[in-house]
């Protein structure tokens, strides 16, 4: 009987893939380097029997590095290293990954690959076959199968099993040539910065300052924030204060329609014209229905930024909580730049499996009941879809970080599905003298998607008074209030998230490790409300790559 | 030249454009326009010395000219209102209904594109700032008396980028404040022109950087 090998990305995946191919039967055994387990059973592969045998990697089985005699930072000119010959290495020695695959491998009829579907895992794929295809037996025909598969649900599974394809070299290929280019461009310009620096300041912490072609434009973002703030200058400006009572008792402030001035003789004549005026006459009223629109479908750069703003949650350890949740089958692939669910995608049966939630069961079932909205448009990367729950989940089944990011998830899974938030604004106009005034309140008409994300809720206005045409109102009070302009904050996680995606640095699965390495290493540090302060050292690295008329930093990125 | 074109063009341009020239510059403006026609062995119409009387006028700066039409003592009174036609020139322009800081910015050319961004992509660009609304603060002088005007309705033919010397008529009734004048599109017409020593000597980044 032929045996079919397959290998999955993580232990745990393997587990996970067996127990559903095999539907619960498969009998497993420790592998020979002590990490992976190999998990067999029997089933049909191409129409006939077959034995399977499902096992796995840890990440990537090699790395790449330069020639031995080139790790000398002492005896070798950075410069050297942009021609100098590079190796691929076993990335985790003691894992002894190569051999355990080889072993397994010998005797084995055909490959079948199920490495997590992007780049990455694309490029595992091709190290896998390095070191599995030549101990296996010579057949006719296709010997080496992908799967392709966005959760590990049941269906997702079994179907990814009956459509198996070929694995893509120049997807892998592409992350070779990334390794490479950060490999020569990292090493080169991080020993010699920091043989630059060493020793030259004396307070500075220079043991290593390394450089990175997405981290570096990273670090740019936030010093130049840091800039901004330094070489603010605060202006003083007026704004009139008025205050009005509706014969009903409410007070009114009222909001002029020239916001602020910069002049304060400009302000005062106002003032005095107003105050010359002493009540304010009711122009018009007018209601206008308005909507807060249902979030798009979620992916991973909208997570990580809700996770930090929201939930205060950084974007590494989101997406380590994240893959913890896809691996164990409870929402699908996190990582996905696609906003948009593909045509055929069981909606309603996904929304079904959240009806039975003592958090969200009852919204469910209303929704149900009158029917889900389609999600609104958004965009196709032609990835995975976007993140989804895949199967219930109480809060007792995990840890706190872990059911709130889950919690998450779904209820914008939910709110995506669920009609519009909408309110009816109320809006006065006012005439005081000859200058213009309103205020403005707001009903809600229908909570939709925020009963689910009550974090988005409207703040619930008082109703308005009412007010007829004409209507005379005398003036509580009006006076000149002054107050001064203030310089930005400090980027925010969320903030730092939104501009690398706005200019490129990093992708959805690498924006988390540049974040991650600017703190790590000193540049920035992590202030109240998850803002990113630089710290000296970050600041002086990124003046100094300026000095060098480096001007756009994100241009480095791109690879000019 | 005949004496009687003089006056003509005195009354024209007193009469169609509102501004009431003095004599001796209008005599050293009809010689040199006659000398201008001899080196370049043109013929000038009637009509086309007018329009060059008035191009000049245009170009020329009111202060040297000593004209002079506004009443005294206009920045004295609370409240007040001038009646009639007054010709003036623009010495600057500012606005302010933005801070200083944040024009500064956009002429230098270092608005920051990235401070735009928001997480909350529903914000607005510049978000920790409110949304600003155009309020130009001028100086204009009619050659003798400096006084102040402001944008007190939107007028179109005026920006912050016109340019420093241009002549405005601001004509009818006009209420002045504490020596401010409340400019209308319907009280303000511009002319034209510009006054070159004014522009060198005042660029907008000079300006806004000396208001800070």
């Amino acid at each position: 009987m032929r045996t079919v090998l397959m290998v999955a990305e993580k232990p745990s995946l393997a587990q996970s893939l067996a127990k559903i191919l095999s539907n619960g039967s498969c009998i497993s055994r420790k592998g020979s380097n002590g990490a992976c387990s190999i998990h067999e059973y029997r089933g049909k592969f191409n129409g006939e029997n077959v034995t399977f045998k499902m096992t796995s990697v840890c990440g990537h089985v090699m790395g790449c590095d330069f020639v031995g005699k080139y790790n000398s930072w002492d005896k070798v000119d950075p410069a050297e290293l942009f021609t100098a010959p590079i190796q691929k290495k076993e990335a985790s020695p003691n894992l002894h990954m190569p051999n355990f695959l080889r072993r397994e491998a010998q005797g084995a009829d055909y490959l079948v690959l199920w490495l997590d579907c992007d780049k990455e895992g694309e490029n595992i794929c091709f190290e896998v076959m390095e070191c599995t295809v030549g101990a296996m037996n010579r057949v006719q025909g296709q010997q080496v199968y992908r799967a392709r598969f966005s959760a590990i649900t049941d269906t997702d599974i079994k179907r990814a099993m009956q459509n198996l394809v070929s694995p893509n070299k120049n997807e892998a290929q592409s992350v070779d040539a990334r390794q490479e280019l950060d490999l020569r461009i990292g090493c080169a310009f991080t020993r010699y910065q920091t043989k630059f620096f060493q020793g030259k300041y004396g307070d500075l912490d220079s043991t290593l300052i390394s450089y990175g072609p997405c981290q570096t434009p990273t670090l740019g973002f936030c010093v130049e924030r840091h800039d901004k703030i330094q070489s603010f200058k605060p202006e003083p400006f007026w704004v009139i204060d008025v205050q009005i009572t509706h014969p009903g008792g409410k007070s009114l402030k009222l909001e002029w329609e020239r916001v602020r001035l910069f002049d304060k003789e400009i302000a005062l004549m106002f003032l005095n014209m107003i105050k010359g005026s002493e009540e304010a006459r009711v122009v018009t009223t007018t209601q206008k229905e308005k909507t807060k629109a249902r979030p798009i479908a979620l992916n991973t750069v909208e997570l990580l930024r809700v996770a930090s703003s929201g939930l205060g949650i950084g974007p590494h350890h989101t997406m380590q909580v994240a893959e913890r949740l896809y691996t164990q089958g409870y929402i699908s692939y996190p990582r996905t730049e696609t906003t948009q669910y593909p045509e055929n995608f069981d909606l309603k049966g996904t929304l079904r499996q959240q009806q039975s939630s003592p958090n969200w069961g009852d919204l469910v079932t209303k929704l149900l009941n009158e029917g889900i909205q389609k999600p609104k448009k958004g965009s196709d990367a032609g990835d995975h879809p976007p993140i989804t729950p895949m199967k219930l989940a109480r809060e007792s089944d995990f840890d706190h970080d872990s059911w709130r990011i889950y919690d998450y998830i779904t209820r914008h899974f939910i709110g995506s599905l669920s009609p519009d938030c909408r309110y009816l604004q109320t809006t006065v106009h006012f005439e005081i003298g000859l200058e213009k005034f309103s205020t403005s309140g707001n009903r809600l008409l229908d909570a939709g998607y925020t009963a689910v994300m009550p974090w988005q809720a409207l703040s619930s206005d008082e109703e308005m008074p009412q007010f007829t045409r004409e209507q005379t109102i005398p003036l509580d009070h009006a006076k000149l209030v002054e107050r001064q302009t203030s310089p930005p904050d400090y980027l925010t996680e969320a903030e730092l998230i939104s501009l690398m995606e706005k200019n490129g640095i990093g992708t959805d699965a690498s924006i988390p490790v540049h974040i991650n390495n600017i703190c790590e290493r000193n540049y920035v540090n992590i202030i109240s409300g998850r803002k990113l302060k630089p710290t000296p050292l970050g600041i002086v690295l990124v003046h100094g790559y300026q000095k060098v008329r480096i001007q756009n930093l994100h241009l480095l990125a791109h690879g000019y | 030249m005949i004496a009687g074109q003089k006056d003509c063009i005195k009354a024209w341009m007193l009469q169609t454009h509102r501004i009431d020239v003095q004599n001796d510059w209008l005599q050293a403006c009809l010689d040199w326009i006659q000398e201008e026609q001899r080196e370049s062995n043109t013929v000038n119409t009637p009509d086309s010395v007018k329009n060059l009387v008035f191009e000049q006028w245009l170009m020329s700066d009111l202060r040297e000219l000593h004209s002079c039409c506004l009443p005294d003592n206009l920045q004295e009174n609370i409240k007040a209102t001038i009646s009639g036609s007054f010709p003036l020139q623009i010495e600057s322009i500012i606005d302010v209904g933005s801070s200083c800081y944040s024009q500064l910015q956009k002429v230098k050319g270092t608005e920051n594109a990235n401070v735009g961004v928001s997480a909350d992509t529903s914000i607005q660009p510049g978000y920790w700032e409110p949304k600003p609304s155009k309020m130009l603060y001028l100086k204009l002088t009619d050659g003798t008396n400096d006084i102040q005007a402001m944008e007190y309705k939107p007028i179109s033919s005026i920006g912050i980028d016109t340019v420093l010397g241009t002549k405005v008529l601001v004509h009818g009734d006009v209420i002045c404040r504490r020596g401010v004048l409340l400019l209308t599109s319907d009280n303000t017409h511009v002319y034209g022109g510009e006054v070159d020593t004014l522009i060198e000597d005042n660029p907008p980044e000079q300006l806004l950087q000396q208001a800070l």
